[in-house]
C-alpha cells in the first residue's frame, strides 16, 4: 500500500535524466523511509495511551519539554547577539570565530558532553570555581542537560538567525532611525519583526535539537530518570526492558519533528512572511 | 496641518566624505520655505548627501548646521539621526511590511516620545488630513504606487520634522500616476515651512517642485542658484542635457563667436573673452537650402539620429557647431531628415545666449 503511494508520487517528468539516477534515489529513498514505517508498524497503537501515562515515560516527557525549552530560550537569548555580531560587526578574526561557533554542528555530540565536562566539572576550568564560590556543581543535574542541549542546538539558532540579518534589508533601520527611532526600538520593533521568519525557523530547528540530543547529555549530565533522563535517553534505556514503552516515546519524538517539518516548511516556502 | 509651532531654520553643509575612490566634497545652503533640488548623474554623491545630512552618515570634514543648531562638526559634535528634526521619504518609501498604514504613521510620533494611544491618535487625524483614513488598516503590500508614495510622505510628516529630505520620491510611480504625484506634493512641499531638499533625476520635477537648484557632478556642486538661473546658464554639459537646451564653448570677439569645437557663430552680445552660450532646440530652423532671411547664423549640418518627445522630433545634427534641433514631425517628413541626410541650420543672433564662461 504504502509503495504504491510513493511511486505514483514519483511519477514526474523523467526525461533528461540518466537512467541509472532513478533506481539509486528510489533506493535512498527507501533507505530513508522504510525504518520509519517500520517504526509505525511495529507501535502497539491501542496502548500508547497507557504506555504514555506511565510514570516512567511522563517524567521523561516533562524533563525533555521543560529542558529543551530552557535551551531553545537559552539559544535565542544568547545566539542572537551571537548572529548579530557575526552579520554586522566586522571584527578580526570573524571567519575564525564562526568556525568555532559553528563547529558543535558537526562535533560527534559525545566529544560536546566530554568537552563540557572537563570545562564545567568538578575539576573544570569553569566548574571549579563555580563550585567554590556557589557550592553549585553542573554535571547530573537537569540545568547540566539544559546546557548540554544548548551547547548543541544553538549553533542552528545563530547560523539562521545570521542568515536572515544578512539578507534583510537594511534602509528598513535607517528608516526608522530618521523617524526618531532609538536603537534599542529599531531592533525590537524593525529588526526583530523583519527577521521574524528566520528567528522563528532558528528555534524550530534548535528546539528539536535539543528535544533529540542525546550524546552531550548522557555524557555531561547523566542518565538519572527524573532529574537528566530526557526522552531520547529513557527510549535508549527502556528498549531492553520495555520495549513498547522506548517505541511510543520514539512515535511521539517523530511526530514533534514532523509538525517541526511543517511548520519550517510553510516558512520557506514563503521566506520573507506575510507581506 | 496638525504641526504646532516650529521652528524653521536654514540648512548649511559644507562637509567632506570619502567612500573608497569617491569623494563627496559639497556646500551647500538651503532655505526654509523654498525646496531645494539636488540634481545630478548616478553616482554623483545625490544620495550620500542626503544620508548624511539626514545622519545615517557621519561627515569627516566640514559642518551640518539646522537653523542654530549643529548637526554635525565632522569632530566632536554627531547628532545621530533619531534625534535629528528631519523627516526622509525614500525612493522606494521603506514602509514598514509588518505594520498597517496607521502603525507606520504612528511608528514615528511615538518615536518622538508619544504614548502609544497618543500616536495612534495623531496617526488617525493626520490621515484624515491627507484623506487617507480608509486606508489605515491596510499593510504597505496592499497599497498603490500613489498610496504608497503618500503614506510615506505622510509618515515623514507626522513626525513634525524642520526639515524634510526626499530621495527620488516619485522615480517608483509609473507615469500617470506620477504627474497626478507630482502636482500633489507640489502643494504638500508649499505647505511645508522647513526646508525641503529633494534628490531627482528628472529635470520636470526639479523645474516644477523647487525653487532652487544644485547640481552635483563627480562629488562636486557645480552649479547652484534659481531654477530660472540654473536654466538659462547652464554651467556643464549634464545640466545642459538636464534642461534640455544646447550649450557651447567659446570665445567672443566683436560679436563674433568662436566655438572651441570648431565653427563660428555670429551673437548679439556685448560679452567678451571666455563664453558659454545656449541654444533652445525649438529656436533652430531647417532648410533644405542656404536659407535666406533675417537669420544670421546659418550652417549645414548631418543627421545623426532622431527621438520622439511628446509631439516633437528631437533631431541630433554633428556639424559646426553640432545641434539637438526640435522639428514637428510633417518637418522631418517634407525634408527627409533621416539619419546621413543634410539640412542646413538657421539660427537668429538673438536667439543665442552668451554669458561668461562659470
Amino acid at each position: 500500500m504504502t509503495t504504491g503511494v510513493m511511486t505514483r508520487r514519483d511519477r514526474r517528468r523523467t526525461h533528461r535524466t540518466p537512467w541509472i539516477i532513478i533506481p539509486l534515489a528510489i533506493v535512498a529513498m527507501l533507505f530513508l523511509v522504510i525504518p520509519l514505517f517500520g517504526l509505525l508498524a511495529d507501535t502497539p497503537w491501542t496502548r500508547l495511551p497507557d504506555l504514555l501515562t506511565r510514570e516512567v515515560t511522563v517524567t521523561a516527557l516533562r524533563l525533555s519539554l521543560i529542558t529543551s525549552l530552557a535551551a531553545t530560550g537559552i539559544a535565542v537569548v544568547f545566539g542572537v547577539p551571537l548572529a548579530w555580531l557575526l552579520a554586522r560587526i566586522d571584527f578580526p578574526g570573524r571567519p575564525v570565530v564562526r568556525a568555532l561557533v559553528l563547529l558543535p554542528l558537526v562535533l560527534p555530540p559525545v566529544v560536546g558532553g566530554t568537552a563540557l565536562l572537563t570545562a564545567l566539572g568538578r575539576r573544570g576550568i569553569i566548574g571549579q570555581p563555580l563550585e567554590e564560590l556557589t557550592g553549585f556543581s553542573l554535571p547530573f543535574t537537569t540545568a547540566g542537560v539544559v546546557l548540554a542541549e544548548a551547547f548543541v542546538a544553538m549553533p542552528f539558532l545563530v547560523l539562521t538567525v545570521e542568515g536572515a540579518l544578512r539578507g534583510m534589508d537594511r534602509r528598513f533601520e535607517d528608516a526608522a532611525m530618521t523617524l526618531g527611532a532609538s536603537r534599542m526600538r529599531v531592533l525590537t520593533r524593525v529588526t526583530l519583526p523583519l527577521i521574524a521568519p528566520g528567528l522563528i525557523a532558528g528555534a524550530l530547528l534548535a528546539w528539536a535539537r535539543a528535544l533529540g540530543e542525546f550524546g552531550a547529555t548522557i555524557t555531561f549530565a547523566g542518565n538519572f530518570p527524573g532529574r537528566t533522563q530526557t526522552m531520547p535517553l529513557a527510549i535508549y534505556t527502556l528498549l531492553d526492558t520495555d520495549r513498547d514503552a522506548a517505541i511510543a516515546l520514539s512515535v511521539v519524538l517523530l511526530a514533534t519533528c514532523i509538525f517541526i517539518l511543517l511548520i519550517l516548511r510553510d516558512q520557506w516556502l514563503h521566506p520573507g512572511g506575510r507581506r | 496641518m496638525t504641526s504646532g509651532a516650529q521652528s524653521v531654520g536654514d540648512l548649511d553643509i559644507d562637509m567632506r566624505v570619502t567612500r573608497g575612490e569617491f569623494e563627496l566634497s559639497a556646500a551647500l545652503t538651503a532655505k526654509a520655505g523654498q525646496v531645494t533640488a539636488i540634481v545630478g548623474p548616478n553616482g554623483s554623491g545625490k544620495s550620500t548627501l542626503l544620508r548624511v545630512i539626514a545622519g545615517l552618515e557621519p561627515i569627516q570634514e566640514g559642518h551640518l548646521q539646522l537653523g542654530d543648531r549643529v548637526l554635525d562638526d565632522g569632530r566632536t559634535t554627531f547628532v545621530p539621526a533619531e534625534k535629528r528634526p528631519i523627516g526622509m521619504v525614500f525612493q522606494d518609501y521603506l514602509l514598514f511590511p509588518h505594520l498597517n498604514v496607521l502603525d507606520n504613521i504612528a511608528f514615528g510620533v511615538q518615536s518622538r516620545g508619544a504614548t502609544r494611544q497618543a500616536a495612534r491618535k495623531a496617526g488617525r487625524e493626520w490621515l484624515a488630513d491627507f484623506d487617507l483614513s480608509g486606508l489605515a488598516s491596510r499593510r504597505p503590500a496592499q497599497l498603490s504606487g500613489g498610496q504608497a508614495q503618500r503614506v510615506a510622505l505622510l509618515r515623514a510628516l507626522a513626525t513634525t520634522p524642520e526639515a524634510l529630505l526626499l530621495d527620488e520620491p516619485l522615480a517608483a510611480l509609473d507615469a500617470g500616476t506620477k504627474t497626478r504625484m507630482r502636482g500633489e506634493l507640489s502643494r504638500r512641499l508649499t505647505e511645508f515651512p522647513g526646508v525641503a531638499l529633494l534628490v531627482t533625476h528628472e529635470p520636470l520635477e526639479a523645474l516644477v517642485l523647487a525653487d532652487h537648484i544644485c547640481v552635483l557632478e563627480g562629488g562636486r556642486v557645480v552649479q547652484s542658484g534659481s531654477v530660472e538661473d540654473v536654466a538659462a546658464r547652464p554651467a556643464s554639459d549634464y545640466v545642459a542635457a538636464l534642461m534640455g537646451v544646447n550649450l557651447l564653448r567659446g570665445s567672443t570677439r566683436e560679436g563674433r563667436m568662436r566655438l572651441d569645437a570648431g565653427g563660428e557663430l555670429i551673437v548679439a552680445s556685448s560679452v567678451e573673452g571666455r563664453v558659454f552660450a545656449t541654444i533652445r532646440p525649438s529656436a533652430v530652423t531647417v532648410h533644405q537650402h542656404r536659407p535666406e532671411g533675417s537669420a544670421r547664423n546659418s550652417w549645414k549640418a548631418r543627421v545623426e539620429g532622431l527621438e520622439e518627445i511628446g509631439d516633437r522630433v528631437r533631431v541630433v545634427f554633428a556639424g559646426e557647431p553640432g545641434l539637438l534641433v526640435d522639428v514637428t514631425a510633417t518637418s522631418v517628413a517634407t525634408l527627409g531628415l533621416v539619419p546621413g541626410a543634410s539640412a542646413w541650420l538657421a539660427v537668429k543672433a538673438t536667439e543665442i545666449d552668451v554669458y561668461p564662461a562659470p
